[in-house]
């Protein structure tokens, strides 16, 4: 059963398409990465089903109930982390709580049930500048985790972290997305990060773009890091690049 | 440590120079270059200044009284019309050109209008404070709000907030920075405009005083009075900027 469904998406901009008929799903504790090129319009989808963005045609359905530009129904991280420097990185944290109309002393404390475990400890009172990338990104997570919706959208959570903090940050998300039963739709442009974290990959071509092509990646979870030199995972991320080197949008703008 | 190491060579420049003025304003005075009653010596000046300490005393608190009261009520005016012209478009694009155009009126030319309407008592005093200070700060907030990060006013909308919340939790902190960027230019607006405004009437005040001392010629004493001006308004832009800093206790200067 999904529990998230888009329903033949389209958004204009200035009357001219930039992403057209894009269905589909995502089920309870699923991972699903969301792959494409730069400006296929991948943020642009996040937008709608977020409820930020209202769809030109289309709907986006949650548990079976129309919430196509409602805002507030699902967790958002934006590609950027976007953590507030006016405030400390507790109360970044604890920001969705505090605008559901929670106490701060209340919200504070929840919050700080998870400061461990997402990687804040000891920051909490210091002003997000001070953090590093990767802890800049758990505790942009951690803030989308306690909007407590069941479905979590990630913007590119990873793709500004260098690369071993990147791969830390990978096998810690697979933990705790287990740990805490998370269903979460993921964009990235790393095919290796795609393919290591995913149930199901979309790929996303075109101009406008489309979801082209849905690939399962059949592997048990969990799975360490031995996976990346297994020859299933070079084999998917082969059949990835293929479709994604076929696209001539992508083609055009030399990426 | 480090720090105030830095700020101290920071500081010796701007001193040095000042010091350097004094002495050759000294010296100027006392050479006879100038006569003495058209430019009194800066230690003229300090000793008019302690000796006619205790009747300006009550000059100098009606002064403050009137200024203080101006710069809040401007401030007040300019939250409310900066919050007004964020929230509406239309009455942005209505007043904004207007508060523009304002600014090209000379204050002086408005400020015996006030006399007339509103009389030699403190009220024209307070309204022409308010004018001058409302300008800058309303600036400031508008730049302000503008600034804050349109994303980050989306991730709030995505989180369901009220258009208060918005307000609180984002816009307000993001225009800090530029409401005290022109808070710092009211306040030395402040003293300086209830001076001017009290040149034209009104029987206390340091602008009073000022006259009267004009008037007998001991410009000993104007002289002291306009070193006192500045004093004032430094002590308030001192003030602002230690409010600003523990309000924005996330910059790190
Ligand atoms: N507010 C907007 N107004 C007009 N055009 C926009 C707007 N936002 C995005 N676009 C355009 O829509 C297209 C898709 O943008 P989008 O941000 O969704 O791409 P993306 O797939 O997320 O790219 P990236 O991987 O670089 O983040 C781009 O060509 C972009 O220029
Ligand atoms: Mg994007």
């Amino acid at each position: 059963m999904s529990i998230l469904t888009a329903e033949s998406i389209t958004v204009n901009y200035f009357g001219k398409p930039v992403i057209e008929d894009v269905s589909l799903y995502l089920k309870k504790r699923e991972l699903v990465c969301l792959v494409g090129a730069s400006g296929v319009g991948k943020s642009t989808l996040f937008n709608v089903l977020s409820g930020t963005l209202a769809p030109d045609g289309g709907r986006v359905m949650l548990n079976g109930r129309d919430i196509t530009a409602r805002a507030g129904e699902v967790s958002y991280m934006q590609q950027k982390d976007l953590l507030l420097p006016f405030k400390t990185v507790i109360d970044n944290v604890a920001l969705p709580l505090v605008i559901r109309g929670e106490p701060k002393k209340s919200a504070r404390e929840k919050a700080q049930k998870y400061a461990a475990r997402f990687g804040i400890s000891g920051y909490e009172s210091t002003y997000p500048n001070r953090l590093s990338g990767g802890m800049r990104q758990r505790a942009a997570l951690l803030r989308t985790y306690l909007f407590e919706k069941e479905v979590i959208l990630l913007d590119e959570p990873f793709s500004a972290l260098d690369a071993i903090t990147r791969a830390k940050m990978q096998s810690w998300y697979l933990d705790v997305s287990d740990e805490l039963g998370l269903s979460a739709l993921f964009i990235t442009h790393d095919i290796d990060e795609a393919v290591f974290l995913s149930d199901r990959v979309y790929i996303m071509t075109g101009n406008p773009g489309r979801i082209t092509s849905e690939i399962k990646i059949d592997v048990k979870k969990p799975r360490d890091t031995s996976f990346i030199t297994d020859e299933r995972f070079v084999e998917y991320k082969r059949k990835i690049l293929d479709i994604l080197k076929n696209d001539n949008y992508f083609n055009s703008r030399g990426v | 440590m480090k720090k105030r190491y830095e700020s101290i060579i920071a500081n010796i420049y701007p001193a040095s120079l000042c010091l350097l003025l004094l002495a050759v304003w000294q010296a100027v005075s006392s050479s006879g270059l100038v006569p003495g009653y058209l430019l009194p010596s800066p230690t003229r000046v300090i000793s008019a200044l302690l000796i006619s300490a205790p009747e300006l005393a009550g000059h100098t608190w009606i002064t403050l009284f009137e200024g203080l009261s101006g710069l809040l009520i401007g401030v007040a005016a300019a939250f409310l019309i900066a919050v007004l012209m964020d929230r509406f478009i239309f009455f942005y694009r209505s007043v904004y050109p207007l508060l523009i155009i304002s600014q090209t009126v000379p204050i002086v030319a408005i400020a015996p209008l006030l006399v007339l309407w509103m009389g030699y008592g403190i009220a024209p005093k307070i309204t022409l404070v308010a004018l001058m200070c409302f300008f800058p700060v309303a600036v400031g907030l508008l730049d302000g709000f503008k600034s804050a990060d349109e994303d980050a006013l989306t991730l709030l909308r995505a989180m369901g907030a009220s258009r208060l919340q918005i307000y609180t939790h984002i816009k307000l902190p993001s225009s800090l920075g530029g409401f005290f960027a022109g808070l710092k230019i009211s306040a030395s607006y402040a003293v300086v405009g209830a001076v001017i405004s009290e040149w034209l009437g009104g029987n206390e005040g340091l602008g009073v005083y000022m006259t009267r001392v004009r008037k007998s010629y001991a410009y000993d004493k104007m002289f002291a009075v306009i070193v006192l001006v500045s004093i004032l308004s430094l002590v308030l832009i001192r003030l602002v900027k230690t409010i600003q800093k523990y309000s924005m206790p996330w910059e790190d200067n």
